[in-house]
């Protein structure tokens, strides 16, 4: 992994830093409509050059229920615009382009079908199914509202996301005769070499990939993608090196965005601010094909969140529709479920006339509690009254109108991690199986390891991933990372202490230093380590419905927090995306089905003018882990959200249903409230 | 889907008849100022070029002269110049105004004047100022130089009265007398920095403060520039106080027929119109009030 120092003053190495003698560049020839039969296809490498599909169909689907699977390349069907039809080569980047000319492709558009409710019941989608509902299912226990003195509906919806790091995607795909060799930025080069394999039918030892510097991923850069197979299958065809570099246009139409939930949710509750159940519909706009079924049960899981609900039971649905398929984006599940809950507390200490905070301490868990989805989580009424004591939260809401929000971060903690430490010529090399994209984790790994092994941290290096070099290896995301990797870390380093002491009697720094150590471990993990978070936000919206966010705070259970700067830097970064999705990110589509976004600036991601500060505070209440640590990476994208739009709604005396909320939407709905 | 245009010539040159002389040669050609807005045009493949004439080299043209009766703006000069400018700032605020809120420093120091005004992008927001200060654009064609006013260079989204092998070399202000005073404001796009609306106004005083003539007008909402007429007639031998911001609110409200699309309805863009055209009415006349220009 290149230095901080590098990558700040641009000498990093980047996927597109690579170039190799004889290296072609690839384009792609892409759908222009978001929904069209695809009467036919001339010039380029096409489906019938590359017949492979894409390796998960999702869950419920059969092995035999290709039309679920998407292809790698359209062939007789393009079910989204800027899906990749075919694909071209050049000896650099301008020529490939030029070369996109000579594609042909003669389209028959359809209508496409872009809004999720709609697809629950409209004609298929894609062709050769029946439904658009890829998932469908009821979490929770039924229940009666009986004796809810109160019932509040209300339709809530967080729009897509792009994930939009500032490093797009890119791969570059070697073969020699024998083995495929891949450079890629990514959260896991083993999640991208299986996906490979199990697309085009590989062996795992035939294919190796290596990590670049990665420039943020948030979520884009866990799996593997068309494009990607479509690179290492003409690496293997014309055995030349190949690149290909997704433009920011691509990286908006057709990378997987995140988001995209719609919630018809009723709460039941009693006079007193009690609340007695939640219930409704999730509805996740999937995208196409079958790839995207893992979030509508998994928000509805959470959606109780650190409130002891006694009641729960939720309709989850995902639904195809003619976009590209939606994929994780920072939080995944965990934003869209605490926006349900959040929007809805709110809704009801505005109905009794309750102020926020007294309601949601009110119905935090005063105990250990088992929600009727099955979430467990440890008392957090504590927890709430001192997060909203060090934010000042009573003070200021005598002088102002703040928001507030609070959750329960659950990190993918489960199925663990790998790690290897090689000690080899006085110095320490570690892979890790989750690959840093930006979040520093080279910092703890020397934080931790020197202090384990009382060795100087600038002689221990972490290597960015490398399917040869680690045996296996899951991923970063989830919030994880320092949780299950530092725990691998600190398992294999006493392995090698271990292996040490047997050596030379007895472990000293010296002992490690003088010889050759090589230990390898996956630790696997299972259960849940959850943990409690709490915002804080004032904004206010002028006549013309702009908003400016005057305060932001977090007061977050991080555990112990390994390397203090880095959660914060977490949390600071986090809480601009979360700005971002409630004020102007999007990737919306006119009535034509055109994506109107085709810059970063246009997707509204927030400039460093833009981006509010975050007054941040941390709880360190340890873990059950050796290092202490509990997660963080998610949380400011779960939290700020929510208690931004709250300090919106109560600035402008309006109720905020969905993110993103236009000038122009506060605007008419405070006209409407007049 | 690209990121890099189409094969180009490229042709640098110092003098306004070479500049008129290759683009007369060759028909599918433009000028360069500071591709800020020709450049994405050009590597989304929107636009192929066979010729690009940089007019960058012009060194004449990278100016900015104050004379009794104007201030000569160059085509070439910088629209972070034109931030920076200390004139511009003291003498012409709305024009200050208009510069500095056009997206960052790096696009405000290489984007020009010249192009700003010859994009001719209703979304720009150099037109309507230069539109409300009655500002003279000096065209070079073959042999020939000619002077318009906004009404003639304006001519629709994207197009402008200057034909394919003239270059825009100046614009003329003409210079404000006595008490004049002036305002932009801007609605941006709820992402980006590109207006959805903004508005321009130019105010001349007598010494009682009453409004002897103005100048407003609306940009973004319309394909051009647009002269609110109405609103100036009203304002006219008025001091502009609480009372007739409202009757003005009303008089733009009612007076504008809009339509909606995707970036905003016509209900939001009447009401932003309304809106804007009031707050920078009262910017303008709380300068003059205060003395500062
Ligand atoms: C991210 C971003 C945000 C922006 N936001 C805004 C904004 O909020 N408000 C705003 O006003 N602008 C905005 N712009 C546009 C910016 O101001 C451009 O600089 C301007 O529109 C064009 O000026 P240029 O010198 O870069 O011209 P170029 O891009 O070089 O040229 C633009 C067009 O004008 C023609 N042309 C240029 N100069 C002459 C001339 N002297 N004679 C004849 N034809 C000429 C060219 O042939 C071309 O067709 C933004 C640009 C970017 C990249």
């Amino acid at each position: 992994m290149s230095s901080i120092t590098d990558i700040v003053n641009g000498k990093g190495r980047f996927v597109d830093d690579i170039s190799f003698p004889g290296m072609v560049h690839i384009a792609f020839a892409r759908s222009n409509y978001s929904r069209a039969k695809l009467l036919y296809v001339k010039g380029g490498y096409t489906a019938r050059d590359f017949p492979y599909f894409m390796a998960s169909a999702g869950e419920g689907a059969t092995e035999e229920d290709l039309s679920l699977r998407a292809p790698v390349l359209a062939s007789k069907f393009a079910a989204y615009l800027g899906e990749p039809i075919a694909a071209v080569t050049g000896k650099n980047r301008y020529e490939a382009e030029d070369n996109l000319d000579s594609v042909e492709i003669d389209y028959d558009p359809l209508k496409p079908i872009l809004d999720p409710v709609e697809a629950l019941n409209s004609e298929p989608v894609i062709p050769g199914v029946k439904t658009n509902i890829i998932s469908d299912r009821y979490v929770g226990k039924e229940f009666s509202a009986g004796e809810a003195e109160i019932v509040l509906e209300d339709r809530l919806e967080n729009r897509r996301v792009a994930t939009n790091p500032l490093e797009t995607r890119g791969i570059v795909a070697a073969y020699d005769g024998t083995k495929l060799t891949v450079w890629t930025p990514t959260q896991s080069a083993h999640s991208v070499r299986d996906g490979i394999c199990e697309s085009m039918n590989l062996g795992k030892e035939s294919v190796r990939v290596i990590q670049t510097d990665t420039g943020g991923a948030f979520g884009l850069k866990g799996g593997v993608y068309p494009e990607y197979i479509v690179a290492a299958s003409l690496a293997m065809k014309l055995k030349v090196p190949v690149k290909w570099i997704e433009t920011r246009r691509e990286h908006l139409m057709a990378s997987r965005p995140g988001r995209g939930v719609v919630g018809n949710m009723r709460i039941h509750a009693m006079k007193s601010g009690v609340i007695k159940g939640i219930s409704g519909d999730v509805i996740v706009d999937a995208g196409a094909y079958g790839g995207a079924s893992w979030s509508s049960g998994w928000i509805a899981f959470q959606i109780t969140g650190p409130y002891a609900i006694p009641n729960a039971y939720f309709h989850a649905r995902s639904v195809m529709t003619n976009k590209v398929e939606q994929g994780p984006y920072r939080g995944a599940g965990r934003p869209e479920a605490s926006f349900m809950m959040e929007r809805m507390i709110d809704l009801l200490a505005d109905e009794i006339g309750a102020d926020p905070l007294d309601i949601r301490l009110l119905n935090a868990a005063k105990d250990k509690f088992r929600s009727p989805t099955g979430m467990e989580i440890e008392a957090s009424a504590g927890f709430m009254a001192r997060a909203f004591e060090k934010m000042e939260y009573r003070r200021l809401a005598r002088e102002s109108k703040p928001g507030i929000s609070c959750f329960a971060l659950i990190p993918a903690v489960s199925d663990g991690e790998s790690c290897r430490i090689k000690v080899e010529r006085g110095r320490i090399n570690v892979w890790l199986g989750g690959n840093a994209h930006g979040q520093r984790h080279d910092l703890w790994v020397a934080k931790l390891l020197s202090g384990k092994f009382g060795v100087d941290p600038s002689i221990i290096e972490l290597q960015l991933g490398d399917t040869d070099m680690l045996k296996e290896g899951v991923g970063s995301w989830g919030s994880r990372s320092a949780i299950v990797g530092a725990n691998a870390l600190l398992k294999v380093a006493d392995k090698v202490i271990a292996h040490v002491k047997k050596d030379k009697g007895a472990y000293t720094a010296r002992a490690l230093l003088s010889g050759d150590y090589d230990e390898y471990e996956y630790a696997n993990e299972k259960g849940m380590l959850i943990s409690f978070c709490a915002n804080l936000a004032v904004a206010d919206a002028d006549a013309a419905g702009n908003v400016r966010v005057s305060k932001l705070k977090a007061y977050y259970d991080v555990g112990k927090a390994l390397v203090p700067d880095v959660v914060v830097s977490q949390i600071k970064g986090g809480a601009v995306q979360g700005v971002g999705q409630v004020l102007s990110e999007n990737i919306e589509f006119d009535q034509d089905g055109q994506l109107m976004a085709a810059s970063l600036s246009d997707s509204g991601v927030l400039n460093s003018v833009q981006s509010p500060d975050i007054d941040v505070y941390l709880e360190e209440v340890p873990s059950r882990f050796p290092h202490g640590a509990k997660g963080v990476g998610e949380s400011p994208t779960i939290g700020v959200p929510t208690a931004l739009v709250r300090a919106i709604e109560r600035s402008a005396g309006i109720r905020i249903r969905k993110t993103p909320v236009s000038p122009e939407e506060i605007v008419n709905a405070r006209s409407r409230v007049k | 889907m690209g990121s890099t245009p189409g094969k180009f010539d490229y042709l640098k040159v110092s003098s306004i008849r070479d500049a008129v002389k290759a683009l007369s040669e060759v028909e599918n050609s433009k000028v360069l100022a500071g591709g800020q807005s020709l450049i994405p045009l050009l590597k989304t493949r929107i636009m192929t070029i066979d010729l690009l004439v940089d007019i960058g080299g012009i060194a004449a043209l990278d100016s900015f002269r104050e004379d009794n009766g104007f201030i000569e703006i160059g085509a070439s000069y910088k629209v972070g110049s034109l931030e920076e400018n200390r004139s511009v700032s003291k003498y012409i605020p709305a024009l200050h105004e208009a510069a500095a809120g056009i997206a960052d420093p790096l696009v405000r120091n290489m984007g020009t004047v010249g192009g700003n005004l010859s994009h001719a992008d209703p979304g720009n927001d150099l037109p309507p100022v230069m539109t409300a200060l009655d500002a003279e654009f000096v065209i070079s064609g073959n042999g020939n130089q000619r002077v318009e006013k906004s009404d003639k260079f304006f001519q629709g989204a994207f197009s402008t009265g200057l034909s394919h092998n003239e270059v825009l070399t100046a614009v003329r202000i003409p210079r404000n007398g006595g008490n004049a005073t002036s305002a932009f404001m801007k609605q941006a796009k709820s992402s980006g920095d590109f207006s959805l609306a903004s508005v321009a106004t130019v105010l001349h005083l007598d010494d009682d403060m009453n409004c002897l003539s103005s100048r407003t007008v609306l940009g973004s909402i319309f394909p051009r520039p647009y002269l609110m007429k109405s609103v100036d007639s009203h304002l006219q031998g008025k001091k502009i106080n609480t009372g007739l911001l409202k009757e003005i609110n009303n008089i733009v409200k009612n007076g504008i027929s809009v339509e909606s699309d995707f970036f905003a309805s016509a209900e939001y863009k009447r009401y932003i119109a309304s809106y804007l055209v009031t707050e920078a009415l009262a910017l303008a006349y709380k300068r003059a009030e205060a003395g500062l220009t």
